[in-house]
């Protein structure tokens, strides 16, 4: 017996009698009027798509800051340092993540139909993919000035970056309450070790390197939506006293 | 969503697991109330994962009201009624389906049975799409291999 | 529709918040008495389904307070809580029906219901770092009604509010208490007096009492003081 077959057996087999009251019960639900009275909600979409507003302006004038001063870095003198600048794009999406808890609006959050997790994400999500989105425009406009390939371009400037996105979910994981700094330190932190780094690691910035460069990128970017989703998990028990 | 098609289901669904026709259709209607009641999600799958959300809810609850046990051990097993004298291939397939696991026998009953769409079921059963489909795929090879071991013996 | 604890607990490192409680809510208002460190607040959190309990269940109409479906019908405000800067109250009001899922069409209008309702239409579209205590607590109020929900928790709403404030507030429980599970906590006896159906009283993390209250045949603070001091 194949499976198509088999399915169709098993359907035919299970049948249950004929459920005797329906007819009465839709009568009566209509004339009720409970059939097309039901309000609507929105979809997580929706919700997601609303949520873009709701994200502060200064956020966007960091993202917006931070890509012009990368691009006018790399133009002037493109060597390496530039890259060290981009870890400082995180900041922007670590300060979602506490943001609810800063303003006292996580309890209500939490307590609503969408919850805190969906709002935190919906967040993090817009921040994030407007940030990647604008990294990759200005790898593709600063290439010219660079003697690497693309993709090493493409590799240095994103190392940093989910480097310092990576640390921060993990420590905003373990540390809800310290109102964000702890997450900015990272990122000058991180942004310090990639400006300092090429002093210890001489051939770094080296082409025959860059299977190692790749393998982080790799690395941070499958560990972070793990990070991210752990941290998520356990939104479900804040520590609230 | 059509509400009448979604009924014979809901009541189907609740019948095996309840294997009384009048329980059923209670709970059925129940179930119904309670979902014409509440704000409506936009996603046709959504709405159907809560429909069958209550209706399992309503379910776990008139079990524990009368202090027995839960057990999906009981679902879908098909009785007597309306159940005509079975071929012997559907008698193999009747006795491999009784030997599925609880949980099996849900996902049966939900994708087989019920034609439930495996987005929905994945949500209510709470696992990946992907593992709804690798268990009912290894489900339906039990079952052959069940029905071929007890063709061999009789 | 009931909401049923069964037996839940909470404890945190070195203190047991709340002991092994069990009870269920009815339509009608439930007064939730006690000082403060009593429990309160980490009882209500738990019976919103933003704190999971230790050990215990609750559940209401067969759904776990941990479901979306829960959420959908729940109304809840939080003890202290605060809005983002930027925010006027009509945004808050506007912010939060997104969060519980309200269509547009319908969030602007329970915001200008509401705004009514709670009798802060001259300040709406000022910035909620403007509002007295009192208006912001009618906000955090109006922003619980939105979703109009079945169950309605409340801890400390009368916190901040005026005389006149408070008079108004328990006329507009009385009326959503008719067809609704209405939970308040407060430490202010006289909040209760003539709202209350139901009455439970806590005392580190018990209940001491717990039962029908009949407004008018005896004093309430006389009777919490006995209850509380009962126990010792």
């Amino acid at each position: 017996m194949n499976s198509e077959m088999m399915r169709t057996q098993i359907r035919a087999l299970c049948q249950a009698p004929r459920p005797e009251g329906k007819e009465a019960f839709f009568r009566k639900v209509k004339a009720q009027g409970l059939l097309h009275r039901r309000p609507r909600t929105i979809s997580q979409w929706e919700f997601a798509a609303g949520q873009f507003l709701y994200i502060e302006k200064w956020v966007w004038a960091l993202s917006v800051l931070l890509l012009l001063l990368i691009t006018a870095a790399c133009r002037r003198s493109p060597g390496n340092e530039p890259f060290a600048l981009t870890p400082f794009l995180a900041a922007g999406i670590l300060a979602q993540t506490g943001r609810s808890f800063r303003w006292k609006m996580a309890e209500m959050e939490h307590a609503a139909r969408f919850s805190l997790r969906s709002v935190l994400l919906a967040r993090l999500f817009w921040v994030g993919v407007v940030n990647t989105a604008g990294l990759m425009l200005v790898v593709l406009l600063v290439r010219p000035c660079f003697s690497y390939s693309l993709i090493r371009v493409f590799l240095y400037m994103m190392v940093p970056y989910l480097t310092a996105a990576w640390l921060g979910s993990v420590y905003e994981r373990k540390q809800r309450a310290d109102h964000g700094w702890g997450s900015v330190l990272i990122c000058l932190l991180s942004s310090a070790a990639f400006a300092a780094a090429p002093a210890f690691l001489a051939g770094l910035y080296e082409e025959r390197l860059t299977v190692l460069w790749a393998a982080l990128f790799i690395t941070m970017a499958g560990g972070l939506p793990g990070s991210i989703r752990n941290w998520i998990a356990r939104m479900e028990e804040p520590v609230w006293n | 969503m059509n509400l009448e098609e979604q009924y014979d289901r809901i009541y189907k669904y609740l019948f095996f697991h309840l294997h009384d026709r009048h329980a059923a259709e209670d709970l059925t209607q129940e179930a119904f109330l309670r979902f014409l009641g509440s704000r409506t999600y936009q996603d046709e799958n959504r709405q159907l994962q809560y429909l069958y959300t209550i209706a399992r809810n309503l379910c776990h609850q008139y079990y524990r009201d009368r202090t027995i046990t839960y057990s999906l051990e009981e679902a879908d097993a098909p009785e007597a009624e309306g159940f005509e004298q079975p071929l012997l291939d559907q008698l193999l397939l009747r006795n491999a389906l009784q030997k599925l696991s609880p949980e099996e026998k849900e996902l049966v009953l939900l994708r087989y049975v019920n034609e439930v769409p495996v987005p929905v079921i994945s949500g209510l059963c709470q696992m990946s799409r992907f593992a709804v489909y690798r268990k009912l795929r290894r489900i339906l090879q039990k079952v052959r291999i069940e029905m071929e071991a007890e063709q061999d013996e009789q | 529709m009931e909401l049923t604890a069964d037996r839940i607990s909470k404890q945190y490192k070195n203190k047991i918040a709340v002991d092994r409680l069990s009870f269920t809510l009815t339509e009608g208002v439930t007064g939730l008495l006690g000082s403060n460190g009593a429990g309160k607040t980490t009882l209500m959190r738990l019976l919103c389904g933003i704190l999971v309990p230790t050990s215990g269940s609750v559940a209401c109409g067969g759904m776990d307070v941990c479901t979306e479906e829960y959420r959908d019908i729940l109304g809840y405000l939080p003890q202290e809580f605060g809005y983002y800067p930027e925010f006027t109250g009509r945004d808050f009001l506007l912010y939060m029906s997104a969060v519980k899922g309200l269509p547009r069409r319908d969030a602007l209008r329970r915001t200008e219901e509401l705004i009514e309702l709670v009798g802060l239409k001259p300040v709406a579209r000022k910035k909620v770092r403007t509002y007295s205590g009192g208006m912001k607590q009618r906000l955090g109020i109006a922003q619980a009604l939105l979703n109009d929900p079945q169950v309605l928790i409340m801890d400390e709403p009368t916190a901040g509010l005026d005389p006149q404030e408070r008079i108004r507030f328990r006329e507009l429980i009385a009326g959503l208490g008719k067809n609704r599970i209405v939970l308040l906590s407060t430490h202010i006896v006289s909040d209760l007096e003539h709202i209350a159906d139901q009455l439970m009283i806590m005392k580190e993390g018990r209940l001491v009492w717990q039962g029908k209250w009949h407004a008018g045949k005896e004093d309430l603070e006389a009777f919490y003081i006995s209850k509380i001091q009962d126990e010792r």
